[in-house]
């Protein structure tokens, strides 16, 4: 059964390659041109594989904290929002402790990020099992409001940097090494695993996501564990916002966070919400971008049609061909 | 069935890899010696702004015209891309690479020092300790000069004694074309006073409508609008009230063909040229930061084919402009109101 | 800038969306949440130009918006309905696809990047009723509109009833319910759906017809967001079509204030705010108000049973 669900995945993705191919071919470039450089791009040389890396760690820590959230029934989309926030947090940290100790401004930076995209987090959870309101119009909206508070807070307020072209905050000088960051989210990776299938925790979550009415009858605090899911995907995404704003960016761009809510949820569903599933989804979204990096600087492929192949292979990455009838009539396995 | 179905794919995933190290074989372009290859990494569509449209455009014929020069345009939208894209140029080979605004400033700094054998050009970088970057030039167009002068067209041809203003986001660039043209009005002082508004888009014509639309019902006889596809709605509304419209980087023959007064045009392709031509003759300034205005012919005022200002009032206006070209107006790059 | 004149706007800015919201709210009703619509409307939008520059007629123009719609949304629903997909990943790629595909093909058909602009003679046509003139402050409101915005203001009604009081409406509730019992019950559940997503793709190629059309041009990206407005509309409302009209014209009327507001000073990014928080409110509020009405009603009783108790 699971092998069947493998099988079609990898051969969805060979027919969206296929038809984004065709579209390709159909605009004048080579098919085999471009996908050779897409390979090559992502996995081609030392600094492709970096690059993998680096565009997959987003996505994969923003999928496990979607997939923690949703298995509690809590659909958490306002991604955008909470990095916003633990960005904002970290570059206003930064500007008040300016000339403390190094080390001490690391460690408020990043506990000022968590608590800021916990609570976050925490709004949208707190009006669905609070007040009865739809988590998605909250999330959708807080999306909205944190990106133009933020737009605002570096364009006007003490953290924006002035005489730049365009609006952005003041720097942050602590960095944090990308080699820290990749090791940090092989930890995060193991340890979702391992609680999510192996502690009671972990099993608990899974159960009030299953049914809350039959957790709630065996005496699970169903409220007090979905909140605490809440809490663990607020987590996840302020590491993410560390990630970003420590390790490669140290300024917050205008719009920095457009989208990447959209790509973690495409690779929890890619996924199919199982951790190793998600892990690859997110290579597959991360190679796919750092092999356009070099397809869009090597060949004459219009970017636009780069978002077509990306759009193909989400298309078909989760069809079920083969569909569980035809197996059963045919009496495989 | 299901061994056969294994064994297909693993063909097909075979042939995949097989056909991608045959191709990428014999794709990379040899270097000739005399060929500069140049690329041109912008942080917006190639379609948003007038501007860059222009530029890009510009950057072809250049391409054209020269056979020693090879220019590529790529756009690096997304912020995560800035730094991954300018560093793929520096391996592919380019040895000038152009980038555009103070988002990338970081980008290229950190490219600039793994790769001190590339030059670097930065587009409205602003840069503030540019000497310490030997290999970056920083290269800025002022946008306040040909504000200023649709600011004294607009102050001139007025009949309400007010006019307005649509910028698509209150940031550095368009907060400067603002300040010129609030100055262009100061200067001509006549009474008139201006509204400014931000539509916060750069693409959405309807909602630049509704803005333009406001501004005239409150009595702006005289639309500015410096916000890229939003602004043909503005030029829409202005045409369709019958107002006057004063335009930025291109002319509106399409949405207002009887309403415009002129047009602020900035060539940024004869600024980046300028820069390339410097630089494949061994005049590179690295380190340095350069501005170019109307003296170095990197932007003028052109009236449109059946433009509404009298020709007074355009001898007027062209005055202003060769005074600033001479130097003799400062223009100052904060607006002075909002 | 005086409140005729900003309802007006309102309701000029919320055509769009409401045919928009109401194809989303039909395909809801089934059970699909189409995340796509931002995407149909694009494609709408675009094709609705293509159409109107080809034909030299606007109404064709539109037909073609819908067409093309249509089109992409019958391919959405065969990958839903048939081959499974997760809807929402099939909405994201559509997204995707729709705004690479409208700004790749301005080029080979127009021969132009980012934009391109019809000649005024294919605007879309603004309906003046004279005997509006005689109402005083809504007929000003509802007067000089075009026709489909006309028709996005009474489809609500329409819709809410075909879906109450006609057995069409009773088949895609009970499928919404309840697919199980929907087909014991005799309902062709897939019949259902993929009529219930055709209704939405006519609608949303009316709403990006409507909104290209009126300022006869297409600009890349010119739906601007409006697609997920009108979901999060629907979604407020509960899928009811009339709390949905109330709905979008709340975000007209929010966009509305926004455009009247500027031009004095406040900050453009916390102007843009105002939408979105007014949204927030109007989710929450109800609630919030509901709990307290609960809570002073139990405080009441508890107060009279402790009395009544004490007087015994």
């Amino acid at each position: 059964m699971r092998n069947r669900k493998v099988i079609n995945s990898v051969l969805a993705i060979m027919i969206a390659f296929i038809m984004g191919g065709l579209m390709v071919l159909l605009s004048g470039d080579s098919p085999l041109e471009t996908y050779s450089v897409l390979l090559k791009g992502s996995f081609g040389s030392l600094n492709a594989l970096k690059n993998t890396i680096r565009y997959s760690i987003p996505v994969v820590l923003l999928a496990y904290s979607f997939s923690v959230c949703n298995q509690c029934g809590y659909f958490n989309i306002s991604h955008e929002s909470q990095m916003y926030s633990a960005s904002l947090a970290i570059v206003m940290v930064s500007e008040l402790t300016q000339g403390w100790p190094s080390w001490l401004r690391l460690i408020l930076m990043m506990a000022a990020a968590c608590m800021a995209s916990i609570a976050a987090c925490m709004i949208p959870a707190a009006a669905k099992f609070g007040l009865g309101v739809s988590e998605v119009v909250v999330g959708v909206m807080m999306n909205y409001l944190m990106a133009y508070l933020t737009k605002h807070m570096i364009a006007f307020s003490f953290i924006a940097q002035p005489g730049s072209s365009s609006i952005m905050s003041l720097p942050v000088s602590e960095s944090v090494g990308a080699v820290s960051i990749t090791v940090s989210t092989v930890v995060i990776i193991l340890l979702y695993q391992f609680v999510m299938k192996k502690t009671i925790p972990g099993y608990r979550l899974s159960v009030v996501g299953r049914n809350p009415l039959f957790a709630n009858a065996s005496g699970l605090p169903s409220m007090r564990i979905m909140l605490s899911s809440a809490v663990v995907g607020g987590l996840l995404t302020g590491i993410c916002a560390i990630g970003e704003m420590l390790g490669y960016y140290h300024i917050i761009y205008s719009d920095f966070a457009v989208d990447i809510g959209f790509n973690g949820m495409t690779a929890a569903l890619l996924g199919a919400q199982n951790a190793i599933g998600m892990l690859l989804g997110s290579l597959l979204l991360g190679a796919l971008k750092s092999g356009s990096v070099l397809l869009t600087v090597v060949t004459s492929v219009p970017a636009e049609l780069v978002d077509c192949v990306k759009g193909f292979v989400m298309f078909f990455a989760t069809v079920t061909f083969i569909r569980s009838d035809v197996w059963m009539r045919k009496g495989g396995k | 069935m299901k061994r056969k179905l294994k064994k297909t794919l693993a063909m097909m995933l075979a042939f995949v890899l097989l056909a991608s190290a045959v191709s990428g074989c014999g794709s990379k372009s040899g270097g000739e010696s005399e060929k500069h290859r140049i690329a041109f990494v912008s942080y917006q569509a190639f379609d948003s702004s007038e501007w860059l449209q222009n530029l890009t455009k510009g950057l072809k014929q250049y391409e054209e015209e020269n056979e020693n020069v090879e220019i590529k345009c790529i756009e690096a939208l997304a912020v995560d891309q800035y730094e991954t894209k300018v560093r793929a140029c520096c391996e592919e080979g380019f040895d000038i690479i152009i980038t555009t605004y103070s988002d990338m400033a970081d980008a290229t700094i950190a490219a600039a020092a793994d790769y001190p054998d590339i030059k670097f050009g930065i587009l409205q970088g602003e840069m503030e300790n540019i000497a310490d970057y030997s290999n970056i030039a920083d290269f800025h167009l002022n946008r306040t000069e040909t504000a200023f002068i649709q600011g004294c067209a607009a102050a001139l041809m007025t009949k309400t004694g007010k006019v307005g203003f649509v910028g698509g986001s209150d940031s550095g660039g368009i907060n400067e074309i603002l300040a010129g043209y609030q100055q262009g009005i100061a200067y001509i002082d006549n009474g008139t006073e201006d509204v400014v508004t931000y539509c916060n888009s750069f693409t959405d014509p309807t909602i630049g409508k509704e803005y333009a639309l406001q501004l005239i019902a409150g009595g702006c006889d005289v639309i500015f609008g410096a916000a890229g596809g939003s602004g043909t709605g503005c030029a829409q509304a202005a045409e369709e009230q019958g107002v006057m419209y004063a335009a930025c980087d291109v002319h509106y023959t399409d949405a207002a063909p009887n309403a415009e007064i002129g047009s602020a045009m900035n060539y940024f392709e004869n600024m980046v040229i300028a820069f390339i031509d410097d630089t494949i003759h061994d005049n590179y300034q690295g380190g340095t930061s350069r501005e170019y205005g109307i003296a170095q012919g990197a932007a003028g005022y052109e009236f449109a084919d059946n433009d509404l200002a009298p020709q007074d009032i355009q001898d007027q206006v062209m005055a202003v402009s060769e005074k600033i070209a001479a130097g003799e107006i400062e223009i100052a790059s904060e607006p002075l109101h909002k | 800038m005086d409140i005729v004149t900003i309802l007006t706007v309102a309701v000029r800015h919320a055509g769009p969306v409401l045919l928009v919201a109401m194809g989303g709210l039909l395909a809801s009703r089934v059970n699909i949440f189409n995340l796509a619509l931002e995407g149909f409307m694009l494609i709408g939008a675009f094709s609705s130009i293509v159409g109107a520059f080809y034909t030299g007629n606007v109404w064709l123009g539109v037909l073609f918006g819908v067409l093309a719609s249509t089109l992409m949304i019958i391919i959405y629903a065969v990958f839903i309905i048939e081959l499974e997909v997760q809807p929402v990943v099939c909405a994201i790629s559509i997204i995707t696809l729709a705004s690479g595909l409208t700004r790749y093909l301005l080029n080979p058909v127009f021969g132009v990047s980012g934009r391109y602009v019809l000649s005024s003679e294919l605007a879309m046509p603004v309906v003046h009723m004279n005997w509006l003139e005689a109402i005083p402050v809504a007929g000003q409101i509802l007067n000089n509109h075009s026709l489909l915005v006309y028709f996005a203001l009474v489809l609500p009604f329409v819709l809410a009833f075909v879906i109450n009081k006609t057995k069409y409406g009773l088949d895609i509730r009970a499928v919404g319910m309840n697919e199980e019992a929907a087909v014991s019950a005799g309902i062709h559940v897939r019949k259902v759906k993929y009529s219930a997503l055709m209704i939405n793709g006519i609608l949303c190629g009316l709403g990006g017809a409507e909104l290209a059309l009126s300022v006869y041009m297409f600009n890349v990206g010119m739906t601007n967001g409006r697609g997920y407005t009108a979901l999060a509309a629907i979604t407020l409302a509960g899928c009811n079509p009339l709390l949905s009209l109330i709905t979008c014209l709340l975000f007209g009327f929010a966009e509305s204030l926004v455009v009247s507001l500027s031009g004095v000073g406040f900050s453009s990014y916390l102007l843009g705010m105002l939408p979105y928080a007014l949204a927030l409110v109007a989710a929450v509020a109800p609630q919030v108000a509901r709990r307290c009405i609960h809570f002073i009603k139990r405080k009441k009783s508890e107060t009279e049973m402790i009395s009544e108790y004490y007087r015994n």
